[in-house]
């Protein structure tokens, strides 16, 4: 999803999400609602706007890296189970609870490219999304993601689907 | 089969929740807490907001409770994340970052051995 | 009593072990177990809203989600500048 989109099309996606999401909390579709929406939509995108001419976002993944949500719902549920295994045999004291911190060699990129940014921005999310993994950074000097791990386990497959080298 | 769907749902988000409180009060260290913090955030609202789904339809309150659950789940992963971060760079005493350096990695951080991904 | 009255007097009483964690020991631990609470509390406004049909509460339980993300961001902050 490459960043060539021109400043109107943007600003009016954008203006079309906050008036449905205005209609949304509204609750309604009476006249004056619908007219104010306008109004409060047209400022929202205008500070939108604003702000991305300041602060211009530096973030543009691939489709493939954004699809890659979709393994996010099972995983959700795996370590889910793992971690509430680790708390009950903490508990009856069949193997107390051991985490660790885990350096990874990571392709991190260049620090100020879009494409990078998003990489690393993904690997992160979809790593610490999981109950049984939180990153703690990625360090671009010296090409390594530091993360946590409830349990010594695999490194997370997002980590390796990202840039990773495990 | 509607109304047990429901209450399934609902019992199972409070369920996980439960167990994660538990699980939180047995974990010594802060960072094996925050992972409790997971579940209730993702799954337990996912849950809740299904059941939401299915009782009250395609209603605003119902897309409310969707656009809860999301930002719950988002904001859950940042928070986290930088929760972590900032207890090592506070366990670090006197780190200054070197350039593209984020995060202080400790000697005690053990380096990744290849192994298959899960 | 439906089941998201039942659901939410049961989820209630997660919040006592949870302020119990929030008021002793290290800093650290306290902040888990706020952002933990924060998490809780809008499970609970979400299931308040359907147990009394008050939908005006959703907005309540929005609005805690995205302060509570806030709030633990500036915490976070804090902690690692000047808790050191």
């Amino acid at each position: 999803m490459k960043n060539t989109q021109t400043p109107a099309v943007a600003s009016g996606f954008g203006l079309l999400i906050f008036y449905v999401l205005w209609i949304v909390f509204v609750g309604t579709f009476s006249s004056h609602e619908l007219l104010i929406g306008i109004i409060g939509a047209a400022l929202a995108t205008a500070g939108l706007m604003i702000v991305n001419i300041q602060y211009p976002a530096c973030f543009s993944p691939t489709m493939r890296q954004l699809l890659l949500i979709w393994r996010i719902p099972g995983y959700l549920f795996v370590d889910t189970w793992g971690i509430v295994a680790v708390a009950a045999k903490d508990l009856l004291g069949i193997d107390p609870a051991k985490s660790l911190f885990r350096v990874v060699p990571f392709a991190t990129g260049a620090k100020d490219d879009a494409c990078d940014v998003a990489r690393r921005v993904l690997a992160v999310v979809y790593t610490t999304i999981r109950p049984g993994s939180i990153v703690l950074g990625v360090n671009v000097s010296s090409r390594q993601l530091l993360f946590h791990q409830i349990e010594r386990g695999p490194a997370p497959r997002p980590i390796g689907d990202l840039g990773g080298r495990t | 089969m509607k109304t047990i769907t429901i209450e399934a749902l609902v019992a199972a988000a409070v369920l996980i929740t439960w167990l994660c409180v538990l699980g939180m009060l047995r974990m010594r260290d802060p960072f094996q807490r925050m992972h409790y913090i997971a579940p209730p955030a993702s799954l337990s609202v996912l849950f809740i907001m299904l059941a939401i789904f299915l009782q009250d339809g395609l209603k605003p309150e119902s897309f409310k409770a969707l656009f809860t659950a999301l930002v719950l789940v988002g904001m859950n992963t940042v928070v986290t994340h930088a929760a972590a971060r900032a207890f090592r760079m506070a366990e670090a005493k006197g780190w200054h970052p070197a350039k593209g350096e984020e995060v202080p990695v400790k000697a005690t951080d053990e380096p990744d051995v290849a192994e298959p991904a899960s | 009593m439906n089941v998201w009255l039942l659901a939410s007097q049961v989820m209630i009483f997660t919040l006592v072990p949870l302020t119990w964690l929030c008021v002793r020991g290290d800093p650290r631990h306290r902040l888990v177990a706020f952002y933990m609470a924060g998490v809780v509390t809008t499970l609970l406004l979400m299931l308040l809203t359907m147990a009394f049909n008050r939908m005006p509460l959703m907005d309540l339980a929005l609005t805690m989600a995205l302060m509570s993300f806030g709030g633990g961001i500036v915490f976070a902050r804090f902690f690692a500048r000047h808790l050191q």
